[in-house]
């Protein structure tokens, strides 16, 4: 494992090793964004205190590191404590999210209703409005904690095998974290009602509706299990990618 | 005999507690200058490793011991300073209390002169 401030041809500035050392760090997943920046505050006054005219700017930033800690240690000193406030914040998102798609849901797809009466009707028929709703809040809930696990994984497992510049640190990234958790299940909620809209036109008969509805209430438990596969897909092939092209330097 | 002067992994553990409490009654502080301060007054026998304390200092903010809010450093960046709560000061007594007795017995057994209690 080489250390995050280890200098090399590439790395010659002090504010870009200060940057690859918070991705490291970040992509351990076990610090919030407050907690690094804390760190960082550490990080740039030891280096400061560090007086000798013998040393370059990078050499003293190293030893300053050193001091802090290696990165691997640092985020398991923090996983008791900042573990549990982070899952805590997420979930805070989360739940907004929710309601937040929740509600545009139901401002979204009531004109459509009503331009879908007979169709809807006989969906209402299979089951009351309430069990439709919590399914809805079901299936979001689910593809979230889906996310939440499956993205901070993906990044982690990347910088553990990547190098220094792994593109995957952004994900760990509290404002990337929260877009995908409260975004994705929203629009994959979109794009599926949408395509249920468009379809309710074609039915000629109750029966048919009635399959085509069953299938639908199927696609929906799917969803949540979809979502955090496709990151995890794209995660893995990302990374075969990046391998490939180190290997190649 | 320097090795044996430096206090065991356990011991500074136990006291991180009633350290940073009692560093943070004396006012306002942030992490790196309580650090340099334990260094300081410890005379370099309680050697800290820099980031073991701020897992400890988000602790005693979680359980309400310490406040903390964002400033500003003296070179304008972010920085975030400590300092103790009433819930705090109630435990530093408590802890003060029991320092003491470990402290007064251990000095009444080798027959030095005991620290007065609280």
């Amino acid at each position: 494992m080489p250390d995050a401030l280890t200098p090399n041809a590439q790395v010659d500035d002090v504010e870009t090793m200060i940057c690859h050392w918070r991705d490291r760090l970040a992509a351990r997943g076990a610090l919030s964004g407050e907690a690094i920046e804390e760190l960082e505050d550490h990080l740039r006054a030891e280096w400061q205190n560090i007086v000798s005219s013998d040393l370059t700017a990078e050499e003293r930033l190293l030893i300053a590191s050193h001091r802090l800690g290696d990165v691997d240690r640092l985020a398991e000193q923090f996983k008791p404590v900042c573990g549990a406030q982070l899952w805590a914040r997420r979930l805070r998102w989360m739940i907004a999210g929710y309601v937040l798609v929740f509600a545009l849901n139901l401002v979204v797809f009531t004109p459509l209703k009503n331009l879908q009466i007979v169709g809807y009707q006989i969906f209402l028929d299979l089951g009351t409005v309430w069990s439709i709703a919590l399914t809805c809040l079901g299936v979001f809930l689910a593809m979230a904690i889906g996310l939440a696990v499956a993205i901070p994984w993906c990044a982690s497992r990347s910088q553990r095998r990547g190098g220094v510049k792994s593109p995957w640190s952004v994900m760990t990234r509290p404002w990337f974290l929260y877009t995908a958790i409260v975004g994705m299940p929203w629009l994959a909620v979109l794009i599926h009602r949408l395509g249920f809209s468009i379809s309710l036109s074609r039915f000629t008969s109750a029966a048919e509706f009635g399959r085509f509805a069953l299938a639908d209430q199927i696609t929906s438990l799917m969803i949540p299990f979809a979502a955090p596969l496709m990151v995890l897909i794209v995660a893995s092939a990302l990374q075969k990618k990046s391998q490939s092209s180190n290997a190649e330097m | 005999m320097q090795g044996f002067a430096v206090a065991s992994k356990e011991l500074v553990a136990a006291s991180t507690k009633p350290i940073i409490l009692a560093i943070l009654s004396r006012g306002e502080s942030y992490g790196y200058a309580i650090i340099q301060e334990v260094r300081q007054r410890s005379g370099g026998e309680l050697d800290w490793t820099d980031g073991m304390l701020y897992p400890v200092l988000h602790r005693l903010e979680r359980d309400g011991l310490v406040k903390a809010r964002w400033g500003k450093s003296e070179t304008g960046r972010k920085r975030k300073y400590y300092r103790l709560s009433s819930q705090g000061g109630r435990a530093l007594r408590v802890e003060k209390t029991q320092w003491l007795n470990v402290h007064n017995t251990l000095a009444d057994l080798w027959g030095i002169k005991p620290c007065p209690t609280p």
